[in-house]
Order: structure tokens, then C-alpha cells, then sequence
């Protein structure tokens, strides 16, 4: 039987399943916070009952840490210099040698209660981009649930920008759907379905002419960013095959947006850049663009789970049978760093949403189970992506805690004996010293973050500019408190069950 | 301008290499193994010495190895042949710290310096506070009592530590016994931490957890660490009359012996030299905050360190 249609396809959590099938997606559930939590505590006894062995670890993990910095600083400057190039290319031109003008963009922008300001400036990037807008159809998607807040402000953006495309559409997803999520999975599949039904089929626009790309409602898009995506859509030797995958910078208001903010968020940035320059290990994440008759094939994003973003991908690849790829852009759209009404509450907020990106470890469940119910796919393919998964969730969660809270602790409590022998003394001495080499890697991410800044608003002094690179001094709190810590928070309640809501990111943009 | 699949592996084949040859250079380095002639490993230790007083000379063998500074009063020197070493602590205006140290292989060897200042300085407590009031073409001089004095005095009273002195009813003779503080059968105690004197000799004896014991009551062999729960710490010429610790410090011991009040470290240094803090006829001291309080014979002084 084709996976796709397999009642294992669709798939949100273990409770979806009976059975054998269930308890197998329950221990996949289990597992990357066993994991995790077996390395913490596993440190800490090794460290009680074997410290010289604990040690020998700890200094094999930061050796392991620096070649790994510098290895992936590596593919940042490449990526880096690419973006440089993508950035300054005329894709216009690039595309004169190719027949383009089928190609219809599908824009979908979910939308909850964000604010007018934010909605008209993400319609306002799309009106001043560079692509034919008559061959681009933007959906509005509301939600039932915004209210007439929500219904008011669509009416008034329709107003105001429809006529700019060829097609505008409001789309309002209807709340409490039995088997739905509510979230941006189940908004942007409905949009997509009501824009199939409304437009490109009573338009006769051949679905394999249409890239869809699913954006969120504070995405600003650079003026070519769709002539980029067409030639990369027209030149990959597969596109059916294939979504496409921008670099999500935070620029829309990172000179506005709290220091820590900043850090987090050009560490995002960075860490796509880097996966761009290893397609192998890429899956979707935030906005992204996949051809409509990929998308309709597949059934569009999963209505059940939070992590629909990376969830398509799989989805693809599954029903593909693993024959599905990303195709890395190397090209920038920008988002809104997080910023709310004060320090704390942004705090607040970079946490909680770190960690739904962290519950992407959800999908790590479906891949394996998939990968056990889908004989179809190479068992190469399989390895390489159990590895790749296993490997990322695990150093994400436990990593920077391995390094800046447990690189200390086998001279702590690692009794008398150990603590006078030479690697009691010496372990504190290397970790710091390792640490610092790969710190050096901070002034390359400095510069490379300097590089893609928008200019400083009217207003703000050179201190700002020098800010934006003492900043980075953070990263040690930034990767502990805002990635390890709320990753660990992520896969320990998928350990226990406690399955996480889709929560929007609040977003408010100081003047 | 991205890589080729093909140079990518070829980089990570480079760093898998260099992870697996560094990774065993740099543990056997943490270990205290160093790389010597050849292809051979030469074991090494080290020596830890943590001084008082911050510019503070370190030297080893006679050779100056390093100055302690305001952030850092430590010294750290690894890479060491397992043999024995002389340390000298120096510092000018302060008594000289020596110590001779044995280093073994894989293991650290440490030490605390701990130095006094050479002079110290003893202020007298007057009896008397004097008072000069003017009246018309005379001066008279008004004595008045010191209360500093009165509290020095008390201190030295039996009284005055009424509520510290042990008494001890014979069950079998009915003869009662009193014991002072600081001796055996009634102890100075702070942090788990005992301190008596026996005659001419001074003893620490350790009442905690032993995994929390501190190092000095320990002997590291290299292999094995022997601990023992009492440390006869040194042996006067003279009998003891008090014992204290020095200002709250439980590694240092504040002794009354011969002519001298004098401190001595709580440690098995055996090239250890009391500290002369005050010397004269017969002195006696008590503590009293961050003073120290000396009696010499109707006469009380105070020292701050």
C-alpha cells in the first residue's frame, strides 16, 4: 500500500495509534528525552562514581565542541558569502534565458491578531517585489477564532491591497474542527484547499505552475526573493520533488529588539545558513515554498501536530518514499525578532518560543516510525536521517549544559582522591581554554551578523552598531537558557505525554 | 561556490582525524602525561600553592616562579618529575614560608602559605584614660577608668568563661574536676574541627563527615590517600597555657607557650616554624573579634593583624 495512504501518514502523537503500533510510537516518543536526560544524569554519577572517567569525557565533549565550531563556522562563511552573491544578483536577469511566465506564487500569510501595522508591512513587501503581481495570488488566512477583530482588519487590508494582485483571497479557517490542532498547520492547509477551490481551479491554473509559499504574517520579503525562487524552482532537476528553503533573517525590527533577542535570533539565522550549505540534513523550517501540486498530492500541512513546517517535508518524504529533497536558497526573508511589551515579557517569550521550535522533536517519532513502516525507503537514507535526527535534538538539549554547567563537576563532587590528581586541576584549565578557541568563532559570527544589518534608523547613536557586536558576549546565557534549557523542556514532556498547543508568538514592534 | 558533496567529506574526513588523533593527546596531557624523548610518556604531577598574602614570591628550588597579584593568590605549576621539592613563599614585611614538598606522578600536591607579618604590632590597653580640664592658670589631670581595660581584664578571669569550663563529678570518688577550654578532655571546637593541647603538644582532631575532611589530615601517597582523624600539629618547648584558633581560621592554631604567643599551621609540614605574633614575659592571650588580646603579667596589649 502507498504510505500516503496508510493510517500511519498522517500520524500526530502515539495516541493516534492502537496497539503494538502505539506502544512503538510511544518508546519513539520516549526516546530523545531518555536520551537527553540519561546524558545529564549520566554526567553527574559518572562524575560521583567514576570522576577521572567523567573527566576524560568532559574533555573529549569539549575538544569534540571546538572542531565542531569551527567546522560548521566554516559552512557559515561559505553560506555567507553565497547569500553576499544571491543578495547582489539580478535574478531578473538570470531568469531571461528561461520560460518563467506560467509560474503563478501562491502566497499564504496566517494570520491571527497581529497587529495592522505588521500585516500591511508584510502585503507592502510583496507590492513593492519585483514579480509580475499579476501572476500572484495572495490569501489572507484568518482565523474564526481572531474574532471580528480579525474579520474587521481583513476587510479593511482586502480593501486596500486587493486589487494590487491578480488574486486576493480571506480565507477564514473555522475553529473546533474535530481532529484539527488549532495552530498554523490547520489555518494555511484550509487556505490552501479554499485557494485550489477559488481560484486556480475556477482560473484553469495548472497546479504544477504554481509555487506556494507559506510565510507568517510578519514576513518581509526581499524585492527578488520570487524571481529567485522561480529559477530555482526551473532549474532543479526535480522541483516536484523538492521544497525550497529561504534564510529566515529577523531584521524587520532587530535594531529595536533587546539585545538577547538579537542574539537568539541571528543564531537562528546562522544555524540556517549553515544547513543550507548541507542540503543532505535540511528539512523546512518557518517559511517556505513547495510547489502546489507537490503540496495538494501530499495533502498539505498535517491539521494535528504544532510543527507543521518541517512536518510537510517529512510528510513529502515519506510519501515519496525518501525520493524528496530541500533545495537550500541561499536567499534572505526577513521576520521579526521577538519583542514584546518589556524585557521580561520578551524574555518570556523568546523561551516559550524556542520551545515550540524545540517540540519539532515531535517529528522525530513519525520519521523513525515511518521509517519502520516504510520499507520502501533506502535503508541508507534511513540511517543517515535517524543519525542526523538523533544527533541534532540531543546536542541542541544538552550540549551548552554539558559544557557551562557540568564541564566543572567532577572536581566538585568527585571526592578527595580525584580531586588531587593533575586532570582534576587540569579539567577546569582545558574546558576554559577549549571554550575560549571557540569563542574565537563569536567575532566571524559578529561580522558576518554586521554584514546583513539594515541601516541604523535616524535616531540611534554608533553605540548601537557597537552593541550589535558586543552582544555576542551572550551566547554562553543565550544557548543555555534559550536553547538547551527550553529544548530539554520540549522533549521532556513529549517523554511524558504532555503534548504540546500551538502558541503565537506575540509580536509588538516599539516605534 | 558552495562545496562539492565531495570536498565536504573530504573536510569531515579531516576533522574525524584530527578529532581522534587530538582527543588521546590532549587526555594523556590533562592526565599529567607529557610527551618525552621519543615515543615515551613521562608520568608528572604537580604543585599547588595557595598564599595569604597577594605579591607574594613563589619559589621553587630556589627559583622564583611566580608573584600573586590582587585577582589571584594561587599558583598552579604542573608538568613536574615526580621528586621532592623545596617551596619558599616570600613576601617583604612578612615572616618567609617554606615547606618541602614531594610530588607524584598524575598528582597534585598542595599547600597553603601562610605568613604573618614580621613586626607586629602590640597597642597597650592603659588602665586609665587621661583627662586634662583647665581651670583658670591650672591644669588638672583627671584619671578616669578605661573600660577597654576593665574588658581585658575580665577575659582573663576564670569567670569569664564560667559557661565554657567543663566540670566532671567522679561517679567514683565524688571528686569534681574542672577542665578548661583547650584541653583534651574539653576541647576548642569550630566547624567539626577540635583543638587541644596535651602538655608541650598541640592536637586537631576532625568530627565530620570524613568524606569532608580537610586535606592536611591526609597523606597522599600517589596511590593511596591516608587520612587520620587526629593530627598532632607541633610540640612547643614550652607547656601550653591557651590555644585558640588563629582570628577564626580553623587551619591555623594561636598558641601561648614559654615567652611567646605564636601560630602554627594545623598541617604535617615538617619544615613548619611557629610564627612569632607577640613575644614576652610569659604572655597569655584571649581573642575578641578580630583582636588579639595579650596579657603580660598586670599588663594587656592589643594586636590587629
Amino acid at each position: 500500500m502507498d504510505y500516503k495512504n496508510s493510517p500511519y501518514y498522517r500520524v500526530g502523537r502515539a495516541t493516534d495509534l492502537t496497539g503494538k503500533d502505539r506502544l512503538i510510537y510511544r518508546l519513539l516518543e520516549i526516546l530523545p528525552g531518555t536520551l537527553a536526560w540519561g546524558t545529564i544524569f549520566g554526567t553527574i554519577l559518572v562524575s560521583y562514581y567514576l570522576p577521572f572517567w567523567a573527566a576524560v569525557f568532559i574533555i573529549i565533549f569539549d575538544l569534540y565542541w571546538l572542531l565542531k565550531t569551527i567546522y560548521l563556522s566554516m559552512y557559515l562563511r561559505t553560506n555567507w558569502k553565497k547569500m553576499q552573491h544571491n543578495m547582489s544578483v539580478d535574478w531578473k536577469k538570470m531568469l531571461v534565458n528561461l520560460k518563467y511566465d506560467h509560474v503563478y506564487h501562491l502566497v499564504l500569510l496566517p494570520f491571527f491578531n497581529e497587529s495592522e501595522e505588521l500585516v500591511e508591512k508584510s502585503i507592502e513587501s510583496l507590492i513593492v517585489s519585483e514579480y509580475d503581481k499579476d501572476k500572484m495570488i495572495v490569501v489572507l488566512a484568518t482565523e474564526e477564532k481572531g474574532g471580528q477583530y480579525a474579520a474587521n482588519l481583513a476587510k479593511k487590508v482586502e480593501k486596500k491591497f486587493g486589487k494590487k494582485f491578480g488574486h486576493f483571497l480571506v480565507t477564514k479557517h473555522p475553529f473546533g474542527v474535530l481532529g484539527e490542532m488549532p495552530g498554523k498547520g490547520s489555518n494555511i492547509a484550509y487556505a490552501a484547499e479554499e485557494a485550489r477551490r477559488r481560484i486556480l481551479d475556477r482560473n484553469k491554473i495548472k497546479y504544477e505552475d504554481v509555487m506556494v509559499s507559506a510565510f507568517d504574517i510578519d514576513t518581509v520579503i526581499y524585492p527578488q526573493y520570487f524571481e529567485c525562487l522561480t529559477w530555482n524552482f526551473l532549474t532543479t532537476e526535480e522541483p516536484l520533488k523538492s521544497s525550497f528553503q529561504p534564510v529566515p533573517f529577523y531584521n524587520n525590527n532587530i535594531w529595536q529588539a533587546p539585545a538577547l533577542s538579537r542574539v537568539v535570533a541571528v543564531s537562528g539565522t546562522f544555524w540556517q545558513m549553515i544547513q543550507q550549505e548541507r542540503p543532505e540534513r535540511l528539512s523546512t523550517f518557518s517559511s517556505h515554498s513547495v510547489c502546489f501540486k507537490t503540496l495538494f498530492e501530499i495533502g498539505y500541512w498535517q491539521k494535528n501536530m504544532v510543527s507543521e513546517d518541517s512536518r510537510i517535508f517529512w510528510n513529502a518524504f515519506m510519501a515519496r518514499n525518501g525520493d524528496y529533497k530541500v533545495v537550500p536558497m541561499s536567499y534572505p526573508i526577513s521576520m521579526d525578532a521577538n519583542q514584546d511589551m518589556s524585557l521580561w515579557h520578551t524574555i518570556k517569550s523568546i523561551y516559550k518560543q524556542q520551545r515550540r521550535w524545540a517540540w519539532g522533536v515531535e517529528n522525530m517519532p513519525y520519521v523513525l516510525f515511518g521509517f519502520i513502516k516504510n520499507k520502501s525507503i533506502p535503508r541508507y537514507n534511513k540511517i543517515r536521517f535517524t543519525m542526523v535526527l538523533l544527533e541534532g535534538f540531543w546536542s541542541w538539549s544538552t550540549n551548552p549544559i554539558m559544557i557551562f554547567l557540568l564541564g566543572w563537576l567532577p572536581v566538585v563532587i568527585g571526592g578527595m582522591h580525584f580531586q588531587g590528581t593533575v586532570m582534576s586541576y587540569n579539567l577546569p584549565i582545558l574546558t576554559r581554554d577549549l571554550m575560549t578557541l571557540a569563542m574565537f568563532g563569536l567575532v566571524t559570527s559578529a561580522a558576518i551578523s554586521l554584514s546583513f544589518l539594515p541601516p541604523r534608523p535616524d535616531g540611534m547613536s554608533w553605540k548601537h552598531s557597537a552593541f550589535m557586536v558586543v552582544q555576542w558576549i551572550f551566547v554562553p546565557i543565550t544557548v543555555t537558557i534559550f536553547g538547551a534549557i527550553p529544548s530539554l523542556d520540549a522533549q521532556t514532556r513529549l517523554m511524558f505525554g504532555k503534548y504540546m498547543g500551538f502558541w503565537v508568538t506575540p509580536k509588538h514592534r516599539k516605534k | 561556490m558552495s562545496m562539492s558533496i565531495h570536498k565536504r567529506r573530504i573536510v569531515t574526513v579531516i576533522f574525524v582525524l584530527l578529532f581522534f588523533i587530538l582527543a588521546p593527546l590532549i587526555v594523556f596531557y590533562a592526565k599529567g602525561d607529557i610527551w618525552s624523548n621519543g615515543f615515551n610518556f613521562l608520568k608528572t604531577g604537580g604543585i599547588f600553592v595557595r598564599a595569604t598574602e597577594s605579591g607574594s614570591e613563589i619559589y621553587i628550588n630556589g627559583k622564583l616562579e611566580d608573584t600573586t597579584n590582587f585577582f589571584s593568590r594561587d599558583y598552579f605549576i604542573k608538568n613536574l618529575r615526580p621528586v621532592t621539592y623545596e617551596i619558599v613563599v616570600k613576601k617583604t614585611g612578612y615572616n618567609d614560608w617554606k615547606n618541602n614538598l614531594r610530588v607524584y606522578s598524575n598528582r597534585v600536591t598542595e599547600t597553603r602559605a601562610f605568613a604573618l607579618p614580621a613586626k607586629i604590632e602590640a597597642v597597650d590597653i592603659p588602665e586609665f584614660n587621661k583627662t586634662e580640664v583647665s581651670a583658670g592658670t591650672t591644669t588638672k589631670t583627671i584619671l578616669k577608668l578605661n573600660p577597654d581595660y576593665d574588658q581585658a581584664k575580665k577575659m582573663f578571669l576564670d569567670s569569664y568563661w564560667a559557661d565554657q569550663i567543663l566540670t566532671v563529678k567522679s561517679t567514683t570518688t565524688g571528686k569534681i574536676s574542672k577542665y578548661l577550654p583547650g584541653t583534651k578532655e574539653n576541647p576548642i571546637e569550630s566547624r567539626h574541627m577540635l583543638a587541644w593541647a596535651e602538655g608541650k603538644d598541640v592536637f586537631v582532631s576532625w568530627t565530620g563527615n570524613p568524606d569532608s575532611i580537610p586535606k592536611y589530615f591526609c597523606e597522599d601517597g600517589g596511590f593511596e590517600i591516608k587520612c587520620q582523624n587526629t593530627l598532632k600539629v607541633y610540640s612547643f618547648e614550652s607547656n601550653v597555657r591557651s590555644l585558640d584558633y588563629f582570628l577564626g581560621d580553623t587551619e591555623i592554631i594561636l598558641v601561648a607557650a614559654g615567652d611567646r604567643v605564636e601560630a602554627i599551621e594545623a598541617e604535617t609540614n615538617p619544615d613548619k616554624r611557629p610564627q612569632v605574633v607577640y613575644e614576652g614575659d610569659k604572655p597569655d592571650f584571649r581573642l575578641s573579634g578580630s583582636s588579639i588580646i595579650i596579657k603580660v603579667g598586670k599588663l594587656y596589649k592589643e594586636i590587629n593583624i
